[in-house]
C-alpha cells in the first residue's frame, strides 16, 4: 500500500466518523448535549437516518464512502484514482443537492413532490456532514494526486481544494444567493423581470438633485460622496506624504500615529466625533450660537457632514499608499532632471508629478471603494441622505423587511466597487513606473517648488490638528456629562459601561458592555487564528506554487477582497438563515465572516513577506530532502513569523473594528461591541458610546504597540527583512 | 520504465521546455560520465539554467527524460531525487546556524541525530570552515557562505551535484580561488557534476566536457581544447575564448589534405574540417596574430591601425584591413601608433573555418 493510499484510509475512516458516529443534522442545543445519550446520537447519524428512518437520499453519500473501500486493494494506481475522484466529487453533489432540495418543508420545489411524493421534513447539516464532505474532499484531492496533478503533492493539492470549497461556500455562495434573493418576486417565485424591476428602479437612479430642489437616486448619492471622498482624501493623503517625505516638517512620529488611525478605529468613531462637534448641541455648534448668534443647524447630517467624516476617516489610507508612490520616485531621476538645466518647478513639473500621477490614481480609487463600502458613518450621521451601504440595512433590519430590495442593492454596490477595483488592477499593471528604475540609489531628492510646499503646508498641517481634535475629543468625551451641555467631570459613563462590584458573592461584572465587549474579545481571538493560517497558506500557493487552474484560485482570491462588508452581511444573512446551513443567530457565523472578511489582509501581509524571502530557499530545501509540508515548517514558517504575527493582530483588530458585516449576524445572545455602540448612538446614549470607543481604541492601541514593540525586537535578532506591521501592503 | 538503463551518470533525452510560447530549451540531449565535471556554457537565456532546474527537478521538462544514475527521474519531485544543488544566491537558511544549515539534507537520512552532526561537521571540515558551526549565514562573508552552501550540498553524497553559476556573486580574485578549490573537491571525492556558468573561463578552468549552449539548442559539446581548436560554428568560436570572423572562401583543396582558403586578395592553406564553398567563416584569435612593418611570410595582410589602447600586460589594437576590422591583442613591447601602416601575419596553425552559426548573424569584434 502507498503512501497515498494509506493516507486515503485514514481520509475514508473520518468520513465513515462522521457518517456512523456523529449527528448528521445540527443540534439545537450544541453537539454536546448528545453526549449524555448514547442511543440519541446513534439515531442521529447519517447511516441510521439512511437505512432505518427512510432517508433514502442519503444513500449516495453512504455508497461515496464504501465503493472506494475497494480502491484501497486495487494496485492499479490509475483506476484506484479514479474511483476516488468519481466518488470523492458525486458524494459531493449529492450531499449538497439533497441539503438543498429537502428542507424544513421536504422538497423545496412543489414539482418534485409531485414526482417523488412527500418526503419528510430537515434540519440543517451538522458536525457529521461536516466531517463527510471534508473527508469527500480529501479523497477527491487524494484521487487528483493519484493522478500526478501537482506533481503528486497531496499537501498542496489538499490544500488547494480545502480553500477553494472554502472560498466558494463562504464568499461566492453568499454572493449568489444574493443574486437569486434579487429575482423573487412578492409571491416568492423566481422572475428575471422582478430583478430587472428592481434594479432599474427609478429611487435608485433619479438624478433629479442636480436641476431641482429634489432626492437624488440612492445610487448617485453613493456615487457623489465617493467622487468627493476620493478627490479630498486623495489631495489631503498626497499633502501628507510629501509633507512627510519632501519637506523639513519635524514632528514625523505625529504622521506615523496617523498611519495607525484607520486600523485602530471602529469606523463610525469618527462620524460620533464629528456630532460632538458640529451637532446640534455639539461643542462648536453651542460656542458659536453663544459668541456668534450663529443659530444651531442639523447641517451636519447630510452629504456635507459624511464627505467631511470620511475624509478625516480614509486620509490616513490615501496617505499610507501614497508614501509609498513618494518613497518610489528615486531621487537620482529629478537629480538628473536638475542637472539638465530644470529649475525646481520644471522638476516638479515634468518629472516629480508624471511619477505620482497613477500612485495618485490608485489611492483615489481606494478612497472611492472606501467610501462606497463605508457603513458605519453613514449610519450615524446619514440623516436623511441615503447612501448604498445604510439603505441595505435598513431594508434588510427595518421595517421593509424587503430581502430582494436589500438583495438588488447590494449587486449594485457590489457591481460599482467591483468596477473601481478591475479599473485600479488594470491601471496599476499597465502604468506603475515605480519599478522601472531599477535599483534604488543614494541622492537627495529635490525640495519642493514654494507654491507647492505652501499649499502641502496649508492644507496638511490644519487637517492634522483637526483629525487630532477628533480623537481628542473622543477620548475626553466619555469623561463629561453630557458633552456641550453639561461639560462637568464624571466617570458615570464608565461605570455604566464596565462598572464592576464586589460583592458578597464576588465580583459582579455590572457594567452593560462587558457582554458585548468580552464576546467580540472572544470571538475576535477565536477567529485570528485560522484567518492568519488560511491567508497565508494561499498567499504561498500564490506565491510560491504553480498549477493548473491558478489564474482562476487568484482571480477568486482576489474577487473577494472587492466585497464590500455590507454586501458579505446581506449575504451570510440570506445564504445562512436556513437548512442546509443554518448557522445565523450562532457565534460560529460571527467568526466565519471575521475569518473570510479578514482573509485579504492576511493573504496580502503573506505575499509582502514572502516577496522578501528568495525563492530558492524553499527549491534548496526540496532538493535537500524535504516534502513541501516540511519545507513550509521548517523554512518558510520560521521566516514567516513576522507575517504570522502581523495577521493575527490584524484580523484580530479588525474583527473587534468592524461593523458592516457583523451587525447584520449579532443576535441577542452574541452582541458584539461595535454593534452595541451603533445602538447606543441611534437612541443618543452617547456618554456610552464614546467611553466604549475610547475603551476600544485604547485597547487596540495597545495591543498593535506591544506586537509592534516585539516584532522590532525579533528583527534586530533574525537578519530577515520583513515588513513593516503597519504594512502599506494592506491597501495596495 | 522499460528502458535499458544508460551507462551515463546522468542523461538528457531529447528534453525540451517551453515556457507559454517561448521555448526555453529545444531538443536537448546529452551524457555525463560518473565522476565527470560538466560544465553548461552559453550567454544568458540560452536555457542552461533550465536545463539544471529540470535535473533537479525544479522544473519539469515539457517534453524528453531525463536519468539519474539509470533512473528515470523525469517526473519525480526535487526531494525524490538523488541529486543537490548549490544556488547562485547559496541559499542558505538565514534563521539556521552553519551547522544547521549543513545538517538540514541529512534529517531524513538512516543517521541518528549524533551521526547527523558527525557528518555536518565533516562536510564542513572538507571546504574549510571548522568551528564556525554556530555562525549564523549572516555572520560569513561570501567566499565562506560559499563553502557553507558547497558543504551542505557535498554531505548528502548525491549521486550527481548541481551549480547554478555558484561564483557570480563573489569578486574577481576569490572567484580564481574559489573555483580551483570546488574543482579540488569535486576530483578528490569524485562527484559527478553539472555546472552552469557564463564565463567561458571559468568553465574552461574547471571542466571536463564543457556543453555550448545556443538559443535553447545545444551548440557543441565537447572537451575545453576542442571546442577552442575546432569550434563546430561562429557562435561557438566567438563564445569561447573570443575571435574575429572573416568572411572567406573556399578555393580549393591541396594534395595533402588541406583546404585553400581566400581572404581577400590572399590565399593560404588551412585544415581540412570538410566546409564547402558556401558562407564560410575564418576564426582569427586576437593573440594569434603578429603586427610587424613589413612582410615576413604568408599568410600576411596589409593594415592600418585605427585605435590602440594600452592595458598593462598587454596591448589592444582596432585595425582597418580590406577584409574587415579586425580585433587584436600584441605583448606590450610592441609599440605602433594609431594611423601606421602595417602587414599583419596571421599563424597559420593557429587558424580555423567555421560555418556561421544558424539563425544568427556572425559579429565577432
Amino acid at each position: 500500500m502507498s503512501k497515498l493510499t494509506r493516507h486515503a484510509g485514514w481520509v475514508l475512516l473520518a468520513g465513515w466518523v462522521g457518517l456512523a458516529i456523529l449527528p448528521w443534522y445540527a443540534v439545537e442545543d450544541g453537539f454536546w448535549s448528545l453526549i449524555w445519550s448514547g442511543k440519541a446520537i446513534l439515531q442521529s447519524t447519517a447511516l441510521i437516518q439512511a437505512l432505518i428512518e427512510k432517508r433514502y437520499w442519503l444513500w449516495p453519500v453512504v455508497l461515496a464512502l464504501l465503493i472506494p473501500l475497494a480502491g484501497l486493494w486495487r494496485v492499479e494506481r490509475d483506476s484506484t484514482a479514479s474511483i476516488f475522484i468519481v466518488s470523492g466529487a458525486v458524494g459531493l453533489l449529492f450531499l449538497f443537492m439533497q441539503g438543498f432540495l429537502i428542507g424544513l418543508n421536504g422538497w423545496s420545489l412543489p414539482e418534485l413532490t409531485e414526482i417523488f411524493g412527500p418526503v419528510p421534513p430537515q434540519k440543517g447539516m451538522g458536525l457529521g456532514a461536516l466531517v463527510t464532505a471534508t473527508s469527500l474532499l480529501l479523497l477527491l484531492a487524494t484521487g487528483l494526486a493519484l493522478k500526478g496533478a501537482m506533481r503528486g503533492d497531496l499537501f498542496l493539492i489538499s490544500a488547494v481544494t480545502l480553500i477553494v470549497s472554502s472560498i466558494l461556500l463562504f464568499v461566492f455562495f453568499p454572493v449568489a444567493k444574493v443574486l437569486i434573493a434579487a429575482a423573487v418576486d412578492t409571491k416568492g417565485s423566481y422572475s428575471p423581470a422582478a430583478l430587472v424591476a428592481r434594479l432599474t428602479d427609478n429611487d435608485l437612479w433619479t438624478p433629479a438633485c442636480l436641476w431641482r430642489d429634489a432626492r437624488c437616486g440612492v445610487v448617485w448619492n453613493s456615487f457623489f460622496l465617493a467622487v468627493v471622498t476620493g478627490t479630498t482624501t486623495t489631495l489631503l493623503g498626497l499633502g501628507l506624504a510629501l509633507l512627510h517625505k519632501r519637506t523639513g516638517f519635524r514632528p514625523k512620529a505625529l504622521l506615523r500615529g496617523l498611519a495607525v488611525l484607520p486600523i485602530i478605529t471602529p469606523p463610525f468613531v469618527i462620524g460620533l466625533g464629528i456630532i460632538l462637534l458640529f451637532g446640534r448641541t455639539g461643542l462648536l455648534t453651542v460656542a458659536m450660537h453663544e459668541w456668534f448668534a450663529i443659530p444651531p443647524t442639523r447641517w451636519i447630517y447630510g452629504f456635507a457632514g459624511l464627505s467631511i467624516v470620511q475624509t478625516l476617516a480614509f486620509t490616513p489610507i490615501a496617505y499610507l499608499v501614497l508614501i509609498g508612490v513618494v518613497e518610489g520616485i528615486s531621487p537620482s531621476m529629478e537629480e538628473a532632471a536638475r542637472t539638465l538645466r530644470a529649475n525646481r518647478w520644471r522638476t516638479f513639473q515634468t518629472v516629480t508629478w508624471p511619477l505620482l500621477r497613477p500612485g495618485v490614481a490608485n489611492a483615489f480609487l481606494i478612497g472611492f471603494v472606501e467610501s462606497l463600502a463605508d457603513f458605519g458613518n453613514p449610519l450615524v450621521l446619514g440623516g436623511n441622505f441615503d447612501v448604498l451601504s445604510t439603505d441595505i440595512f435598513f431594508a434588510i433590519v427595518g421595517s421593509q423587511n424587503d430581502p430582494g430590495k436589500a438583495a438588488a442593492l447590494a449587486i449594485i454596490l457590489l457591481a460599482l466597487t467591483l468596477y473601481a477595483f478591475a479599473w485600479q488592477r488594470q491601471w496599476l499593471g499597465r502604468r506603475s513606473y515605480t519599478t522601472v528604475a531599477g535599483k534604488g540609489d543614494a541622492g537627495k531628492s529635490a525640495p519642493l517648488p514654494l507654491a507647492v510646499r505652501t499649499l502641502v503646508y496649508g492644507a496638511s498641517v490644519p487637517w492634522l490638528a483637526f483629525t487630532f481634535a477628533v480623537y481628542a475629543i473622543i477620548l475626553f468625551g466619555g469623561f463629561v456629562h453630557s458633552l456641550g451641555i453639561d461639560n462637568s467631570f464624571t466617570f458615570q459613563h464608565y461605570v455604566t459601561a464596565f462598572g464592576i462590584e464586589l460583592t458578597d458573592a464576588g465580583l459582579l461584572w455590572t457594567g452593560r458592555a462587558w457582554p458585548s465587549f468580552l464576546t467580540t474579545l472572544e470571538l475576535a481571538a477565536l477567529a485570528a487564528p485560522p484567518t492568519a493560517a488560511v491567508g497565508l497558506l494561499t498567499a504561498y500557493l500564490l506565491n510560491r506554487q504553480r498549477f493548473i487552474g491558478q489564474t482562476v484560485f487568484e482571480f477568486m482570491t482576489m474577487l473577494s477582497f472587492a466585497i464590500p462588508g455590507t454586501v458579505i452581511g446581506v449575504s451570510y444573512i440570506l445564504a445562512f438563515n436556513v437548512p442546509p446551513i443554518e448557522l445565523t443567530g450562532t457565534a460560529l457565523i460571527l467568526v466565519i465572516c471575521f475569518v473570510f472578511r479578514n482573509l485579504p489582509v492576511s493573504i496580502r501581509a503573506g505575499l509582502a513577506s514572502l516577496a522578501q524571502i528568495d525563492r530558492s530557499l524553499d527549491e534548496c530545501s526540496l532538493l535537500l530532502r524535504h516534502s513541501t509540508f516540511a519545507t513550509i515548517r521548517r523554512v518558510i514558517l520560521p521566516l514567516l513569523r513576522p507575517a504570522i504575527v502581523a495577521s493575527l493582530v490584524y484580523s484580530f483588530v479588525r474583527a473587534i473594528t468592524s461593523v458592516s458585516a457583523v451587525i447584520f449576524l449579532v443576535s441577542a445572545k452574541y452582541n458584539l461591541a461595535t454593534a452595541y455602540i451603533v445602538g447606543r448612538v441611534e437612541v443618543s446614549d452617547f456618554g456610552v458610546a464614546i467611553a466604549y470607543s475610547s475603551v476600544l481604541i485604547v485597547l487596540m492601541m495597545t495591543v498593535i504597540s506591544l506586537i509592534q514593540f516585539a516584532i522590532g525586537e525579533q528583527r534586530r535578532s533574525v537578519s530577515v527583512r520583513t515588513p513593516p506591521i503597519l504594512s502599506r501592503e494592506q491597501y495596495t | 520504465m522499460n528502458a535499458k538503463p544508460p551507462a551515463a551518470q546522468v542523461r538528457l533525452e531529447n528534453v525540451s521546455k517551453h515556457f507559454g510560447s517561448v521555448v526555453a530549451v529545444d531538443q536537448v540531449s546529452f551524457d555525463i560520465a560518473r565522476g565527470n565535471l560538466v560544465t553548461l556554457l552559453g550567454p544568458s537565456g540560452c536555457g542552461k539554467t533550465t536545463i539544471l532546474r529540470m535535473i533537479a527537478g525544479l522544473e519539469l521538462p515539457t517534453s524528453g527524460r531525463i536519468f539519474i544514475a539509470g533512473k528515470d527521474v523525469t517526473l519525480l519531485p526535487p526531494n525524490e531525487r538523488d541529486a543537490s544543488m548549490v544556488f547562485q544566491s547559496y541559499a542558505l537558511f538565514p534563521h539556521m546556524t552553519v551547522l544547521e544549515n549543513v545538517a538540514y539534507g541529512l534529517a531524513g537520512s538512516r543517521l541518528d541525530k549524533r551521526g547527523q552532526i558527525a557528518k555536518a561537521r565533516e562536510g564542513l571540515h572538507l571546504v574549510g570552515l571548522d568551528g564556525y558551526d554556530d555562525r549564523l549565514p549572516s555572520e560569513l562573508s561570501g567566499g565562506q557562505q560559499q563553502r557553507v552552501a558547497c558543504a551542505r550540498a557535498l554531505v548528502l553524497e548525491p549521486q550527481v551535484l548541481l551549480f547554478d553559476e555558484p561564483l557570480s556573486n563573489l569578486d574577481a580574485k576569490l572567484r580564481r580561488r574559489m573555483r580551483e578549490e570546488i574543482r579540488d573537491l569535486q576530483l578528490n571525492l569524485g562527484l559527478t557534476s553539472v555546472y552552469v556558468t557564463h564565463d567561458q573561463e571559468e568553465a574552461l578552468a574547471v571542466s571536463d566536457r564543457i556543453i555550448v549552449m545556443n538559443n535553447g539548442h545545444l551548440a557543441q559539446a565537447g572537451t575545453p581544447t576542442e571546442l577552442y581548436s575546432s569550434p563546430k560554428d561562429s557562435f561557438v568560436a566567438d563564445f569561447i575564448g573570443g575571435a574575429n570572423l572573416l568572411p572567406c572562401e573556399i578555393a580549393g583543396r591541396t594534395v595533402d589534405n588541406k583546404v585553400k582558403v581566400r581572404l581577400g586578395r590572399k590565399t593560404f592553406a588551412l585544415p581540412d574540417r570538410g566546409y564547402r564553398n558556401d558562407a564560410t567563416l575564418l576564426v582569427l584569435r586576437p593573440g594569434s596574430m603578429t603586427l610587424s612593418r613589413q612582410a615576413m611570410q604568408e599568410p600576411s595582410l596589409p593594415a592600418t591601425v585605427r585605435k590602440a589602447t594600452y592595458l598593462g600586460s598587454h596591448w589592444e589594437f582596432t585595425l582597418d584591413t580590406e577584409v574587415g576590422t579586425i580585433y587584436a591583442t600584441q605583448p606590450a613591447d610592441r609599440r605602433v601608433e594609431p594611423g601606421e601602416s602595417l602587414e599583419l601575419q596571421l599563424k597559420a596553425d593557429e587558424l580555423t573555418i567555421v560555418a556561421p552559426a544558424s539563425g544568427q548573424r556572425p559579429e565577432g569584434f
